[in-house]
């Protein structure tokens, strides 16, 4: 009996989707996003050099503003579904029990390697 | 009009004129070739199709081998067109020439070019360095004739991260749609391919990768297997109602062989349900036999064992019914199913 050692289709089509490049289409889908959210971009890193593989927001929700981060966690759901990378479950940081009134959100789009993430001026 | 059957169209018989082809593709499962003679003649098949008309086929549907070898067939298509069929012709698309192309495009519903993947993976699958680049430089014949066409994709075990790739060749270039075959372990592919007929995981990633693709740019796709929630959900459409008298009730798609052998369903289907040689008796007369023996009823018994035993797995295991169908024909006492080696949770 032969033993078969390629891969299954599936498997290398998720290495292929994780490991997406970013596009043009895909950079200008996240600042169309941000242009209409109400979100205070704090900082924003685009990683993997000249083959730029992901791009890490961290973005910053106060007062009344604060509920317009889940639409922006949604669209970030969103824009994975068809751009693909790896989802790597956003850093939340919310000042203020029981109504927060400064929301910070870390959120890694496309390929982005898990590091410690520190956001200046929050309070746990 | 939808059709009662699965695959929602009318009753197609799909006719393998002659073996021969220009290439030896690992997956063939009718093992054509080069060396290949069968052949049948057009005076053979023209009765065929008078009498599968008469039986209920709508759709003609010619493969091979390669069917722009068959000389006769543009007179074939000519027929089933003048007796209101609808006509399809798989091809592999190297061999198309404006010349060529010219004596059957007005007999051509609908053409469907087969691609196996990137052009690396395609010429190795054809045996045959510069398969892909031939057939994307002949397209543009097929293209300015006026014949919708579409792809044709075989899907293995190892192969559907290629589905991609196909659906964004099939938008770049005209066609209308991309059919995904599951590969049948038939023929060369039985022993060139034995390990790489695709699995229910497989057969799942490819339904959600259609939808998405399909979705995102707009090219029709079919892949051929379906989910056990929607089999016993349209139940009607799988499982014929006893007692079946009509060889379409059991047979949707009948296929007549390049040694003009008549099968019903697909290759797979043991050969004690054969219908017989056009060599020794028209169609009609075969069919007439094939319905009086019992057969028809035993085939007719394996539509429903399947569809009682598929029925009680998980609902979002995906399986390819016909193939299904026809594992259950092989030993009346001792099924062998399909291994279905992956069952979602």
């Amino acid at each position: 009996m032969t033993i078969h050692h390629e891969k299954r289709g599936s498997e290398k089509l998720l290495e292929a989707w994780k490991a997406r490049s970013l596009t043009e289409e895909s950079v200008k889908e996240i600042a169309a996003a941000l242009d209409k959210s109400p979100a205070r971009v704090v900082s924003a890193n685009v990683v993997g050099g000249a083959n730029a593989t992901g791009i890490q927001l961290s973005l910053s929700y106060s007062g009344d503003d604060v509920p317009q981060c889940g639409n922006d966690i949604l669209f970030w759901l969103k824009w994975h579904r068809t751009h693909g990378g790896v989802v790597n479950p956003p850093r939340i940081i919310i000042n203020g029990i029981p109504w927060p009134d400064l929301v910070n959100i870390d959120l890694d789009f496309g390929q982005v390697e898990k590091t410690a993430i520190t956001t200046p001026g929050t309070v746990g | 009009m939808l059709y009662k059957s699965p695959t929602g169209i009318a009753p197609v018989i799909q006719v393998h004129p002659l073996r021969r082809c220009n290439i030896a593709c690992t997956h063939c499962y009718s093992l054509s070739g080069p060396d290949k003679q069968e052949e049948i003649s057009i005076e053979l098949l023209s009765a065929c199709l008078e009498d599968a008309v008469n039986l209920g086929y709508r759709q003609l549907a010619v493969s091979g081998g390669e069917p722009l070898l068959y000389k006769s067939l543009p007179a074939l298509l000519g027929l089933a067109r003048t007796l209101g069929m609808v006509t399809t012709v798989t091809t592999n698309g190297m061999l198309v020439t404006q010349n060529l192309w010219t004596t059957i495009a007005d007999r051509i519903d609908v053409a469907a070019i087969s691609i196996d993947g990137t052009p690396e993976e395609h010429d190795v699958i054809r045996g045959k360095k510069g398969a892909f680049a031939r057939t994307m430089a002949n397209l543009e014949v097929i293209r300015t004739s006026g014949v919708p066409f579409g792809f044709i994709f075989t899907l293995t075990q190892y192969n559907v991260n290629s589905l991609e790739f196909i659906v964004r060749l099939a938008a770049e270039q005209g066609a209308r749609s991309v059919q995904v075959h599951p590969l049948v372990l038939f023929g060369r592919a039985a022993y060139a391919l034995s390990s790489a007929r695709p699995d229910s995981l497989e057969l799942l990633i490819a339904l959600i990768e259609a939808a998405r693709l399909g979705s995102e740019l707009g090219v029709a796709i079919h892949v051929d297997a379906l989910t056990v929630d929607q089999l016993v959900k349209f139940r009607e459409y799988f499982v014929a109602e006893s007692p079946v008298t009509t060889l379409v009730d059991v047979a949707p798609t009948l296929i007549v062989q390049a040694d003009a052998t008549v099968i019903p369903l697909t290759h797979e289907v043991d050969s004690r349900f054969h219908l017989g040689s056009l060599d020794n008796a028209r169609l009609l007369s075969l069919a007439g036999d094939w319905l009086n023996s019992g057969k028809c009823q035993q085939l007719a018994e394996a539509y429903q064992r399947t569809w009682n035993e598929l029925s009680n797995l998980c609902p979002g295991t995906v399986v390819t019914w016909f193939d299904e169908v026809a594992s259950r024909t092989h030993d009346h006492c001792n099924i062998k199913p399909l291994e279905l080696s992956f069952i979602m949770g």
